[in-house]
């Protein structure tokens, strides 16, 4: 019976193994988490892939079945009130096999009831035997749904390719919600708007705009006003320009919200004006049709004109409020805009009441009126890569931050430019405020509704409070703020302490529909009483942390919040909340309690004792770290030429010395970390590097002689030279004459070219790696065997060499052109130890040189110059 | 004759003190064939003078032709070269003599070597050297004779060396018997590539000779020269030609070079001259690289 069961076992492994054998690798497909409210996805469809036993099941039904004979699936079919299966890639013809053996046959497209949600489907699904994965799918567009205005892709603000986290978030709002709606009036406080304008005219109202200083309805445009109406509404998509937030979609025929132009500056200058100027056309814009009033303008405390605020300018400027009519102004338009003179929401306004929004000031100080003053919304500004802008006013009297720093937007004249200033942060916030009510507005929307939509939805999550300019504009949060379900509370909240950090871990959780919660919310402090009464909205009272996890629903996320006071008794608590920032309940508050700081750690990775040669590198890695988290600092100390660096990867650091840059001698290394509250811990690390020792010649190079052009012979070097530190020697050549011989070194073995004859003189050095040399001399022949004798240098200056083939007793006469005998010798001469004569003091001219050896007599002529 | 010696004085001052190795040797070579045969014995030839510019212009006045011209080429064995010469003597009513020459070697090519032997190319070396001379029979018996010439060696590329040279004589004749005295090849000095100066070999030069007739139509020359090199070498060359009618010659001769430029050598000629045109033909004998050397000339003269 063993023995049958292990053979089935074995057939069972045999079959799988052919299994794998003909088909595609199983792959972990990633799972697409989707929410209930994603547009982007087609209702009633999803594609599935199942294993080869459902999709065998389902080829084999008759056509138009949908049964695939597994229970749970067809169950599931009948929940879903699957209608239609078919495969997505079709039968391939002759092409079948190899679509087979890739697996593509089991991927099926799967119709059934859109009143069921995709979320609930893949649930359903996904978790069934046989049903490998379950993706939506998605609508599919060309990729150009990026508006087609032509400075769109200078408009960070908007949408921020290089750094998404830092632009206002407004793109899904377009793509599924709305770009504005025309019942929706803007009122610019600002010089006059160019309502002329190529990219704003569609959006401007016809008439209704008023000139606050004439008192009239002529608009004297000017850049400020056009620049901060562009960026509200100017119109999208619409092939010229730049796009406005809330400015409708051309190529849709959408219209955008309504600019309604409130001129408080004289003939379109910027400057100064009359204060009494803009409170009148605050009022305006309430008494006709506008809900929103923008106002990027503020008062003017530089009193002697010098372009900065000093002295008692800046103390005047640090002590400003709002000026009691402007006030006034501004509470008659929160109150009666949208609304009759009972105060009642007009039948045809989107809103009842109205919201004003001013820019915080651009004086770099910690204050802004009439920004500061509390009903209206206060813009602070935010350059491109996240941070504060430099010249934005400050303090935690500002509401919300936009982006201000090269502004992309209209001006007077047709024209387009870049601005900065917390003007143009400011209508970034009108215009969603604008959107917001395009969207939302209608009976029973009010004003405060817009303004939690638009504050409560703030981002805060990459933006430190330190820059006290608010949290980040969130178009899309402000959307769908309030407009999804809150996710479930967290009921597993795991809390410990490294000495001041808090690590808190829990599992995320999610809406009913699955949706898995956007963030979570650590509230903590070390007042128990007031975590315990600390809710979503009214939490400022304790500290607090955002984390934004990125595992889906059900997995476990952990989160730190560092800092905090050493030994000190913490109470925390947590609450979920969706993107529209509709919060869970909190879980229980718990209590921890931080300790002392712990030291940082040092341990080299690798066993001493550590001592290398001149060719060897040192290279000690070593694990730095803090048991509390703590960042560090870490430095090394040492004598000899060094590299200290920290691996990218594994984080761990390296200590590097390279014998060659280091005298030989005893060194140490002084390593010390130190963390953030100055705890610090040092570690010494002992080294040597070692006595070199020079090359040692083993035997000289004898001559060589090549009797062909072109022939090449190698030396093996090792039986010459040796280096007692084992090193590989590098060998330096130097040749009197490189026409002649070439010479290459190739590791320990030189290859000798004859390239032309001759004969040259070639010195080898063999260098160690600190420079001590071992140099070998000898000479090199290549001759001509066909010629036994060698008359060179050819004419002379000075000496003259004679060579033969072999060495043999030479006698060498010279007779001058005349004949006469000017010199006689007898030489032991061979071809590499010519015999080398004097010719220094022969006149210059033609001589004849006879060369007799072995009976023979040769003769040559040399020229002597 | 005051002036005779002022000019040679003049002209020996150019001459270094000591100089050993001599520049431009070939200017002290004779290759004429006429010449070769009384090996080279012919201060006081008046018999053939067309080559009078590189011996002694002072002989022409004394010859009984009016133009004597000839060239020839001579196989010149010490290194193997092939020369070219040529010259030309005028005797103006015996009075006056005007002579020039040129002579042309041809060197072997030689393979030009590097320090190490390779061969980067080739090239031919070779020599020329120029002459004019005049004379001045200013009495009966005694003539004044002086050559100027220009000699050079190219012995490389971009390398040549030259040398200016002159010859002085004065000449007087008794009868049959002819005597001359003067310096030979006094001139300016040559530099080696390294700077070394050297001059070209100069020598005072002494000749003499006796022609008899014999029955008409026997003639016998006698011809003996001396040069003492200011180097403080010795040569001396003695020859002799029997001509029968004018019309055939045979020449003998002995040169004793010692450490002089050219050595040691005897040598053999004959020539033939009829209406005027002239064949001669000389070959030298020597245990030295100048032995077999043979040259060949054709003249003409009336």
């Amino acid at each position: 019976m063993k023995r049958l069961f292990a053979a089935i076992l074995m057939a069972t492994f045999l079959v799988s193994c052919a299994d794998k054998e003909l088909n595609a690798p199983d792959v972990d497909y990633p799972q697409t988490e989707i929410s209930s409210a994603d547009n982007a996805v087609v209702k009633g469809k999803c594609i599935v892939l199942f294993s080869e036993d459902v999709t065998s099941a389902i080829e084999e039904s008759p056509a138009g079945d949908i049964s695939t004979k597994s229970a749970g699936i067809d169950q599931m079919f009948r929940e879903m009130g699957v209608t239609h299966l078919e495969r997505l890639f079709p039968h391939a013809g002759k092409f079948e096999p190899r679509t087979r053996k890739e697996g593509m046959h089991r991927w099926y497209v799967i119709e059934y009831s859109e009143e069921v949600a995709f979320t609930k489907a893949s649930s359903g699904l996904g978790g069934l035997p046989g049903v490998e994965l379950v993706e939506p799918v998605r609508k599919v567009r060309l990729n150009d749904y990026a508006f087609n205005d032509t400075y769109y892709d200078q408009m960070w603000g908007l949408d921020n390719v290089v750094k998404p986290a830092y632009d206002i978030n407004v793109v899904p709002v377009w793509e599924n919600y709305t770009t504005g709606n025309p019942d929706v009036i803007v009122s610019v406080v600002d010089n006059g708007v160019d309502i002329k304008h190529e990219d704003l005219a569609d959006n401007c109202l016809t008439t209704g705009h008023y000139n606050s200083v004439d008192k009239s309805s002529t608009i004297f445009p000017g850049d400020h006003g056009t620049h901060v109406a562009g960026t509200i509404a100017a119109v999208g998509n619409n092939g010229k320009g730049v796009v406005g937030i809330a400015g409708g979609d051309a190529s849709k025929g959408q219209k955008g919200v309504k600019i309604m132009s409130c001129q408080i500056f004289k003939d379109g200058v910027s400057g100064s004006t009359d204060n009494e100027v803009s409170s009148r056309a605050i009022k305006w814009g309430a008494d006709h049709g506008a809900v929103i009033s923008q106002n990027s303008w503020g008062y003017v405390y530089d009193a002697n004109n010098d372009g900065s605020v000093t002295g008692d300018e800046l103390k005047d400027a640090l002590d400003a409020a709002v000026t009691p009519y402007d006030a006034k102004a501004i509470d008659y338009f929160i109150k009666y805009a949208g609304c009759d003179n009972d105060g009642n929401q007009l039948p045809d306004s989107p809103m009842k009441g109205g919201v004003v929004i001013f820019a915080a000031g651009n004086d770099n100080i910690a204050n802004g009126a009439p920004a500061n003053y509390e009903p209206v919304i206060a813009v602070g500004s935010l350059a491109s890569d996240g941070t504060k802008s430099t010249f934005s006013n400050y303090g935690p009297w500002v509401d919300i931050a936009a982006p201000g720093t090269n502004i992309m937007s209209t001006v007077n004249g047709g024209g387009y430019n870049t601005m900065n200033g917390t003007s143009m942060a400011c209508p970034h916030v009108s215009g969603v405020a604008a959107l917001v009510v395009s969207y939302h507005g209608g009976p029973g929307f009010t004003n405060e509704m817009l303004k939690e939509k638009i504050l409560n939805s703030a981002n805060s999550t990459d933006f430190p409070t330190s820059y006290q300019v608010g949290p980040m504009l969130d178009a899309y949060g402000a959307i769908t703020y309030g407009t999804d379900a809150a996710p479930a509370p967290v009921t597993d909240l795991e809390v410990s302490t490294r000495a001041n950090t808090l690590d808190l871990r829990w599992t995320v959780t999610a809406d009913e529909d699955g949706k898995p919660a956007y963030g979570f919310l650590v509230l903590y402090s070390k007042d128990k009483t007031k975590v315990e009464e600390a809710t979503s909205t009214n939490y400022k009272s304790v500290s607090y942390a955002a984390c934004i996890p990125q595992q889906p629903a059900g997995e476990k996320v952990d989160f730190s919040v560092k800092g905090l006071d050493f030994t000190a008794e913490y109470y925390v608590k947590v609450l979920a909340y969706s993107y529209g920032r509709n919060y869970s309940a909190a879980t229980e508050v718990m209590t921890v309690q931080t300790t002392t700081n712990n030291a940082p750690v040092i341990e080299p990775l690798s066993e001493g004792p550590y001592a290398i040669k001149a060719s060897e590198v040192l290279e000690v890695p070593f694990a730095i770290s803090d048991p509390d988290g703590h960042a560090l600092e870490v430095n090394v100390s040492c004598e000899a030429a060094h590299v200290f660096s920290q691996s990218m990867e594994t984080g761990a650091y390296v200590f590097t010395v390279v014998g060659k840059e280091v005298e030989p001698g005893d060194y140490e290394a002084e390593f010390t970390a130190k963390d953030e509250y100055g705890e610090e811990t040092a570690y010494t690390m002992p080294f040597s590097v070692l006595d070199n020792a020079a090359p040692v010649i083993l035997k000289e190079i004898e001559d060589i002689l090549i009797s062909a052009k072109g022939k090449e012979m190698s030396i093996d070097m090792t039986e010459y030279v040796t280096d007692p530190d084992g090193e590989q020697l590098k060998y330096d050549i130097t040749v009197s004459n490189n026409k002649v011989v070439h010479v290459t070194p190739r590791a320990d073995r030189l290859y000798v070219t004859a390239l032309a004859y001759g004969l040259v003189d070639v010195e080898i050095a063999a260098s160690d790696v600190r420079g001590e040399k071992a140099v070998f001399n000898f000479k090199v022949l290549v001759k001509d065997p066909s010629d036994p004798v060698s008359v060179y240098p050819n004419p002379v200056t000075d000496y003259v060499n004679v060579g033969t083939l072999e060495m043999a007793e030479t006698v060498i006469a010279i007779t001058s052109s005349t004949g006469k005998l000017v010199y006689e010798g007898t030489y032991q001469v061979s071809g590499i130890e010519p015999a080398r004569i004097d010719m220094t003091g022969f006149v210059p001219g033609t001589y004849s040189i006879s060369v007799s050896f072995g009976g023979n007599e040769y003769k040559r002529t040399v020229v002597k110059l | 004759m005051k002036k005779l010696v002022y000019i040679v004085g003049a002209l020996m001052l150019l001459v270094p003190a000591v100089a050993q190795a001599q520049a431009l040797p070939f200017v002290a070579a004779e290759t004429d064939a006429a010449s070769l045969g009384t090996a080279g014995a012919n201060l006081v030839q008046t018999g053939s003078v067309a080559n009078a510019s590189f011996s002694n212009a002072a002989a022409i006045p004394f010859s009984e032709q009016t133009m004597d011209v000839a060239a020839g080429y001579t196989m010149w064995q010490p290194v193997s070269s092939n020369i070219l010469n040529a010259g030309a003597a005028f005797n103006l009513k015996q009075k006056f003599g005007v002579a020039v020459g040129f002579q042309y070697g041809m060197n072997p090519a030689y393979d030009v070597t590097n320090s190490s032997g390779a061969v980067t190319g080739t090239f031919s070396p070779s020599d020329m050297h120029v002459n004019v001379g005049l004379a001045w029979r200013f009495l009966p018996f005694l003539s004044l004779g002086a050559n100027v010439g220009y000699a050079t060696s190219s012995l490389a590329e971009g390398h040549s060396y030259g040398a200016l040279a002159a010859d002085v004589f004065a000449m007087a004749k008794f009868g049959g018997l002819k005597v001359t005295a003067g310096v030979a090849n006094v001139g300016t000095t040559v530099k080696d590539a390294a700077g070394n100066e050297f001059c070209i070999p100069g020598s005072i030069a002494v000749g003499a000779g006796y022609s008899k007739v014999f029955g008409e139509k026997n003639g016998i020359d006698v011809l003996v020269d001396a040069d003492y090199y200011f180097s403080g070498w010795m040569a001396v060359a003695a020859g002799a030609a029997y001509t029968y009618n004018d019309f055939v010659s045979v020449r003998v001769g002995y040169r004793y070079g010692g450490e002089s430029p050219v050595p040691s050598y005897a040598s053999v000629g004959a020539g033939v001259k009829l209406l005027g045109i002239k064949l001669d033909a000389a070959y030298l004998i020597s245990s030295s690289p100048i032995g077999n050397t043979l040259a060949l000339s054709l003249g003409y003269t009336f």
